[in-house]
């Protein structure tokens, strides 16, 4: 395995590991697979949206597991493809009850602390263990609603647990839909293996 | 050589939507600048068919750039779309006033993009 080091959120790349090349190759992979559905169809079709914005996504995360900006990566890809400008990415200390926050765009002193004060709750959400669409009237969401949450994509490798956490949506947009829910699946399911893995 | 479209964005995600859009969909060539000064300088080398810029960019943003490509005479009657994420009445009407000809809003559709571009690149360009 060659050197690494990563600082939060931040990796230093001496040399590729066999763990990063592999994540990159899985998420490259993945965007060959949603161009290829893209080309199969035509963009009149509804998902041909999804499955374009998926591509992007895809082979976006893939360039940030290579280069080490998997955070930032994060946050344009919710602002471009999400139409949200107020993320947070933070990750858990469990030994600590403390929260980093790793990378955030758009979000108040406010949104911050109510997130921080309430550890435990956001635990819990993230334990869970699926990427959400916050609606207040669905029973389990009152907390998150409550805070002003979105949406939100828990993380995890190992040990080690985050989530990044959605807040207010663009005024173009309503609500999240069915489509983003796939998007946010992604970003769950890659994001914490190249944060912190590896 | 097939005429190009200039595709100008600070964000990487944006650029890789649209180029594999429009490489598919069109039968123009892509070429892409990261900011508003590069997208000038981009569009007065290349000369497009047709610009897709974004607004809000480092160095010189979208409303900056179309301004100085609409006082250049090469550049001028190039058709230009600008791409925003604030879609309000006030930022659309700004787009207008610097002399773009339309504008998207993001997240982007796909469908609305394709037909978008091939609306003003003329429907026998379109594959």
């Amino acid at each position: 395995m060659k050197e690494k080091t990563i600082v939060r959120g931040q990796t230093a790349v001496k040399g590729e590991s066999v763990a990063t090349a592999a994540l990159a190759e899985q998420l490259e992979t993945r965007a060959r697979d949603y161009m290829r559905r893209c080309h199969e169809t035509v963009p009149s079709v509804e998902r041909h949206t999804i499955w374009s914005r998926l591509y992007a996504a895809s082979e976006r995360l893939s360039m940030a597991v290579r280069d080490g900006d998997v955070a930032d990566a994060v946050i344009e890809i919710g602002s471009n493809l999400l139409g949200c400008e107020e993320i947070v990415v933070v990750e858990l200390h469990a030994e600590t009850k403390l929260m980093s926050f790793l990378a955030s765009v758009g979000v108040s002193a406010t949104q911050r602390h109510a997130l921080s004060s309430k550890f435990h709750q956001i635990a819990a959400e993230i334990k869970r263990g699926q990427a959400r669409i916050v609606d207040k009237r669905v029973a389990g969401d009152e907390f998150l609603a409550s805070i002003g949450v979105s949406a939100l994509a828990p993380l995890s490798q190992g040990q080690k647990t985050g989530a990044i956490v959605f807040f207010n949506l663009l005024p173009q947009r309503k609500s999240f839909d069915s489509g983003d829910r796939e998007l946010l699946g992604l970003l769950s399911v890659y994001v914490g293996p190249s944060l912190f893995g590896t | 050589m097939r005429p190009k479209i200039l595709i100008v964005d600070d964000s990487m995600t944006t650029l890789l939507m649209e180029e594999m859009l429009l490489k598919k969909y069109t039968n123009f060539d892509v070429v892409q600048a990261r900011n508003g000064q590069e997208a000038v300088k981009v569009a007065l080398e290349e000369l497009p068919g047709l610009i897709l810029m974004d607004v809000v960019m480092p160095k010189m943003d979208g409303f900056a750039a179309c301004r100085e490509m609409r006082r250049l005479e090469k550049l001028k009657r190039i058709p230009i779309i600008l791409v925003t994420s604030r879609g309000e009445a006030e930022n659309v009407e700004k787009g207008f006033e610097s002399g773009c000809n339309d504008y998207l809003t993001k997240p982007i559709d796909s469908n609305e993009l394709v037909q978008m571009v091939n609306g003003y690149l003329g429907a026998e360009e379109g594959r």
